[in-house]
């Protein structure tokens, strides 16, 4: 049987999938329809997820994402800062349950994890990727994986050779849709699996969040670029404002982030997080392809540039050859009227 | 203690060239040590500044030209540096990367305690080498590491950044560290280091030096290949908003919350 595996993280607050999770294996059924149109090939859809958790929640969901299978496999020895007992655990079920394809998503945790499994594997993995496809190459079905390279300035399709063909997926890149109903086939496992390769977990220290950043969530995003800058830095605080009255949510690029002016964070782009919002406009902002690379997926996207030729009016909707200063200004008089 | 520090030449992307035919103009690129390897590098240095006989081994894979980063690694203060070059080695991905490297460090550094890497090279960015290497070393690994607190013979205490957390972990050695942020107290070479550095030689080795089969090494021992490398496409034709910037951008914003 032709498989897709997804390999799902928990997302421990909610106690049910990770949002990418979901992301994923909405994909992963995508791909299966194209597959079918291509050359008639079905796939089952098999989601994985392995933790230290007897339970979840919203499983029905799972399978309206499109997952004919769900598995959880228990093992009260998987820690958050070692991956090798998670390791085990999926690679001694997947010796059983073979699969044509693995998806992991690209979280930094998952970065790491993903190759311990694909080296011990022998197979190849794509990392970090912002599209998938199946094509036809010499009458053989493959994965395509499209990725952006060289600091963003390229994009690479690439293929696997051999199975498993493995991928990391950036979050936020796919949509999570219902495709189906809520029937699958859950199985649960108990694990008790070891690894000796202990890392000791010394202490853990949470970093200052006061304030609610949700770049991934959010439905508008006002981005500031670096042509905002100006001596005193006044137009940044001023864009927070808007946003604070407006109830949107403030992002940056990635050069006000190297230049010290906001915290990282804020950061959309290669490096930082991606928004899908219904609304994106950009400040100032130049539009490096880093940057629009996670900002392409929002709905409307409108830009605020001096430069006429400016990159980002490439990729907008909506532009507006002007100030962004003045305009910012402009807009807190008219709202704090 | 050995300390082995993974480096790699990358182009400088922040400066990228194309050819007319829109390629990535390689040559006319600069190029450098990848800045997350030197990090890991300046650790390493900070390392062997502590203690009495700690050897650093500076070790890259690359063409002939990666030279120029070992000459810098041995200025910066490594005490040895490892060249594996070879045209069978050209084309490899991140698995076959992680055997040669891997392999060549199980033959020539056989008695390492740490193996230190940047996070990431700017060129590929996939992150993947890193922990592949220490699978295939069957150690154990930790990555997003900002400080590396106190490491010894013996044990490492490093400090792991998690999205909402920092993880303070310890590790026993041998053990593979992917390092993610700049160390506070780098330092460049200055003429004397260099003057220095030219007493080491760098060893150099080949294909037919590691114990790896050519089915396991460059294009051939590949798993993945690049279908196609393009130039991403502008795709849209905007719409310019010519007066009342200020009211039109509020109207955008009042309507999307209102939808």
């Amino acid at each position: 049987m032709n498989k897709i595996t997804v390999f799902c993280e928990l997302n421990k607050e909610k106690n049910a999938l990770s949002s990418c999770s979901y992301e994923l294996i909405t994909k992963a059924y995508e791909l299966s329809k194209q597959a079918q149109e291509l050359n008639n090939t079905e796939f089952f859809i098999e989601a994985i997820c392995c933790d230290n958790v007897e339970n979840i929640e919203n499983k029905e969901k799972i399978f309206s994402s499109g997952a004919n299978k769900f598995v959880l496999i228990e093992n009260k020895n998987i820690e958050n800062h070692n991956f090798d007992v998670l390791k085990d655990t999926f690679l001694n079920y997947y010796k059983d349950n073979k699969s044509d394809v693995i998806l992991f998503p690209a979280t930094a945790p998952m970065r790491h994890c993903a190759p311990c499994i694909t080296v011990n594997l022998d197979c190849g993995l794509v990392a970090d990727c912002i599209d998938l496809n199946f094509i036809l190459k010499d009458e053989n079905l493959m994965l395509s994986a499209t990725r952006p390279t060289f600091g963003s300035e390229l994009m690479a399709t690439i293929i696997s050779k051999k199975l498993p063909q493995c991928a990391t997926i950036r979050p936020g890149i796919f949509k999570n849709k219902t495709v189906k109903d809520e029937n699958g086939e859950f199985i649960k496992i108990q694990s008790e699996i070891e690894n000796n390769k202990k890392i000791k977990l010394i202490s853990n220290i949470l970093q200052n969040n006061n304030d609610e950043i949700n770049i991934e969530g959010a439905e508008i995003i006002l981005c500031a670029g670096y042509g905002l800058n100006s001596a005193n830095r006044e137009y940044f605080k001023k864009l927070e404002k808007i946003a604070q009255i407006t109830k949107t949510q403030i992002g940056c690029t990635r050069k006000v982030v190297d230049f010290g002016i906001m915290d990282s964070k804020y950061q959309i782009g290669l490096t930082g997080s991606n928004t899908k919002a219904q609304l994106y406009i950009g400040f100032g902002v130049a539009g490096a392809i880093q940057h629009m690379c996670s900002v392409k997926n929002s709905k409307k996207i409108v830009a605020i540039n001096t430069d006429a030729d400016a990159e980002i009016f490439n990729y907008c909707d909506y532009k507006i050859v002007g100030d962004a200063k003045k305009i910012i200004d402009e807009i807190l008089t008219q709202i704090e009227q | 203690m050995n300390i082995v520090v993974c480096v790699k030449q990358v182009p400088d992307v922040d400066n990228v060239k194309w050819t007319k035919e829109n390629n990535l103009d390689r040559s006319a690129m600069l190029t450098k040590l990848n800045p997350h390897d030197e990090w890991a590098l300046d650790y390493a240095i900070k390392i062997k500044n502590q203690f009495k006989n700690v050897s650093v081994t500076a070790l890259t894979m690359g063409p002939n030209q990666a030279k120029e980063i070992l000459d810098y690694a041995l200025a910066k203060g490594a005490t040895r540096a490892i060249l594996l070059t070879d045209k069978l080695f050209a084309g490899s991905d991140t698995l076959a990367t992680a055997k040669i490297l891997s392999s060549a460090i199980k033959k020539y550094v056989p008695d390492f305690d740490l193996i230190l890497t940047g996070q990431i090279a700017q060129d590929g960015d996939t992150a993947q080498t890193p922990a592949s290497m220490a699978q295939l070393l069957d150690i154990k690994s930790v990555s997003n590491i900002i400080d590396i607190k106190n490491a010894d013979k013996n044990t490492a205490i490093v400090a792991k950044k998690n999205k909402e957390s920092i993880d303070i972990l310890e590790l026993s050695t041998p053990c593979l560290i992917a390092i993610q942020q700049e160390m506070k107290e780098s330092h460049l070479p200055k003429i004397e280091d260099y003057a220095q550095a030219q007493k080491s030689t760098i060893e150099v080795y080949g294909a037919q030096d590691i114990d790896l089969d050519k089915s396991e090494i460059g294009i051939l021992g590949s798993p993945t290949m690049v279908y196609k490398a393009y130039r991403p496409e502008v795709t849209k034709n905007a719409q310019e908003i010519k007066e009342d910037f200020a009211k039109e951008v509020l109207n955008f914003i009042r309507s999307c919350a209102n939808e």
